[in-house]
């Protein structure tokens, strides 16, 4: 924590990555006076931007939030959601008012990150904006965000990762904002429900996480049908979202180049997870239930076959 | 000379136009421990250039 010399501004980054409700009560305790400052203004990755949010929710402050987003993954800036971890268990606030009041995008910060941390913060967005797309609670202002998120992901995730091009990096910032405000109104499905305990179990970054389920879940989801269907929107509706999907040349069989290309390992044997009963049992429900196909255990225990 | 990482420009012009429209000038900041280095001066830097060097 630092006080700023001759302006009355406070920094304060006593927190790790995946921010813990213990970290978030001690800020609220040690961040007294409140009133002498004017604006939360959040620099950093999802998890500096989630901590700001909780912070203001916590404290009941009024303030106005800027977030200013460095890494492009989340879309942090752009939801009323904060992920927070209590017992090793991932926690997500939703709650209308930690929405941020102004968000500040600029894709320089991407450029010269290390390539491993681009896969994984693209991979986040590409999985957000194809689960908010196929999601039970999909609406037609949250397929249209992520329709075009999914195409700019399609056409600059591989450039994006792999070189400094600024225009790939300016897409793909666009990209990861447009998926955080689809699943803002949709919320995420399958692979995010079955992500979280992979990161506090194995210490995979969410992006990652995320991605080793994607491919397998496309498929199964592609074949739904009127015995597991959970969209109340019929299986014609669902069906067409597929052939949409399909049409924007992103099938199953699309994943195995992209992961190649963006160098994402997705064989979990090779990345120690070993748990499948583990992370089978401790997936997030309430997302699980906004898949529009339902899952059984099988069918959980099948989207990590390589 | 003060280091200004270039990274940083286009986002602080933007929050500097942000900070004048809404007449802010005393901000509470949460940035990551990578980040406090580069961000702290910019910002301080900034506040200063908008406040013409104090409140």
């Amino acid at each position: 924590m630092y006080g700023g010399g001759e302006f009355n501004s406070l920094y304060y980054n006593n927190f790790a990555c995946n921010p813990n409700i213990k970290e978030i009560t001690e800020a609220v305790k040690i961040i007294q006076n409140r009133g002498k400052y004017d604006v939360i203004i959040a620099v950093g990755g999802g998890s500096v931007i989630d901590f700001a949010k909780a912070w203001r929710l916590f404290s009941k402050s009024d303030l106005k939030l800027i977030a200013i987003p460095t890494t492009f993954g989340t879309g942090s800036e752009s939801t009323q959601f904060a992920v927070l971890y209590k017992d090793g268990k991932k926690m997500s606030l939703d709650e209308k008012s930690i929405l941020p009041e102004y968000a500040v995008i600029d894709s320089n910060f991407a450029l010269n990150s290390p390539q491993y941390l681009k896969a994984c913060t693209a991979m986040d967005a590409f999985c957000q904006a194809i689960e908010s797309f196929w999601a039970v609670n999909s609406t037609t202002e949250s397929m249209d965000f992520a329709i075009k998120s999914i195409s700019l992901c399609r056409d600059n995730i591989i450039e994006f990762v792999n070189t400094n091009n600024e225009t790939a990096a300016e897409n793909m910032a666009l990209a990861s904002n447009l998926a955080g405000k689809a699943i803002n109104i949709s919320r995420t499905t399958a692979s995010h429900a079955l992500s979280y305990s992979i990161t506090t179990k194995y210490g995979i970054p969410h992006g990652h996480a995320v991605a080793l389920s994607i491919k397998n879940l496309y498929q199964a989801n592609s074949q739904v049908s009127d015995f597991d269907l959970l969209d109340i929107r019929g299986i014609d509706y669902v069906k067409q979202k597929f052939i949409t999907l399909n049409n924007l040349l992103i099938n199953e069989n699309y994943f195995d180049t992209l992961f190649d290309k963006i160098h994402l390992e997705t064989n979990i044997s090779k990345l120690g997870i070993s748990d499948i009963n583990y992370i089978a049992n401790n997936v997030n429900i309430d997302r699980l239930s906004n898949n529009p196909r339902k899952l059984d255990k099988n069918l959980l225990y099948s989207l990590f076959n390589s | 000379m003060e280091q200004i990482n270039y990274n940083y420009k286009g986002a602080i012009n933007n929050l500097s136009k942000i900070m004048q429209q809404e007449t802010f000038h005393k901000p509470l900041i949460f940035c990551g421990k990578k980040s406090f280095e580069n961000i702290k001066p910019i910002i301080e830097k900034e506040l200063k250039r908008v406040w013409g060097g104090g409140i």
